[in-house]
């Protein structure tokens, strides 16, 4: 599954997620959550351990969906 | 009490800070765990220096994607950016370690290793000499002083840093075990 589908995937879910892992880092693939963790560092840890950098997985927080951010200040003046 | 502290300067002083602005030059690399597999395949892991433009109104850290890449770095995760288009888009983020260097008055010199999320960008149509912008959310964990009457600036640690992405300074730079034993 692309990293694109598998983004897709988890951000459909997350609604269903929230009440269970609420603000933990989770390992999300195909299959749904792998494991979950009180911070990224000890989520990527484990899931480079588990899967290396096969792609087969992302390393998200589950929280409320992310407002899209400027990349930088001058963005919102399109000054950039 | 003496906090470790990168100090900068951009030619011509003093408008050069005016003209192109605070330029740290950073040493990126793969995250601690990726690391090590890699010199226990290859006896070496890859680094890239590159300089990178300090900037506050940059919520995120963002690095050339190909930067990123060139390392071995694969995306973990995807998030919205709004860039000149002014239309949303979703960014691959890949887990990096940034290391500045840091001088403590009166010892050895260190670093400041901060192991995080970094937003991989498009390279620009026209190259800049630095290949990203160091945001905010590397900035939340030191004090950032901007001297513009004699065009330096400092990045100072604070001492109450306690995030765990951050490792305070050791007074040497930081060099995995598994390097010392397999560096050819």
């Amino acid at each position: 599954m692309s990293l694109v589908s598998l983004v897709a995937q988890f951000r459909l879910s997350l609604p269903s997620l929230q009440s269970q892992y609420e603000g933990k880092w989770v390992i999300f693939r195909e299959s749904g959550i792998v494991g979950a963790f009180s911070t990224l560092k000890e989520a990527y840890e484990e899931a480079y351990r588990l899967f290396d950098n096969d792609s087969s997985y992302i390393v998200e927080q589950i929280a409320s969906p992310q407002e899209p951010t400027p990349i930088t200040a001058g963005v919102l003046f399109g000054l950039c | 009490m003496a906090f470790a502290r990168h100090s900068g300067r951009v030619e011509p002083v003093p408008m050069g800070l005016v003209h192109i602005g605070p330029v740290v030059e950073v040493k990126l690399r793969p995250p601690a765990v990726q690391r090590a597999s890699q010199v226990q395949h290859n006896g070496i892991f890859p680094e890239a220096t590159i300089k990178l433009l300090v900037d506050t109104g940059a919520q995120r850290t963002v690095i050339e994607q190909v930067v990123l890449e060139s390392l071995g770095l694969t995306p973990i995760s995807m998030v919205p950016i709004v860039g000149v288009s002014q239309v949303p888009e979703d960014r691959p983020v890949y887990y990096a370690e940034i290391a500045l260097g840091m001088g403590i008055p009166g010892k050895e010199v260190g670093e400041a290793v901060f192991e995080r999320e970094v937003v991989g960008v498009e390279s620009p149509r026209r190259p800049n000499e630095h290949k990203g912008l160091l945001g905010r959310d590397f900035l939340r964990f030191m004090d950032f002083h901007y001297h513009g009457n004699n065009g330096t600036f400092e990045i100072v640690s604070v001492q109450a840093v306690a995030a765990s992405s951050v490792r305070k300074i050791t007074g040497k730079p930081q060099i995995h075990p598994s390097q010392k034993k397999h560096r050819r």
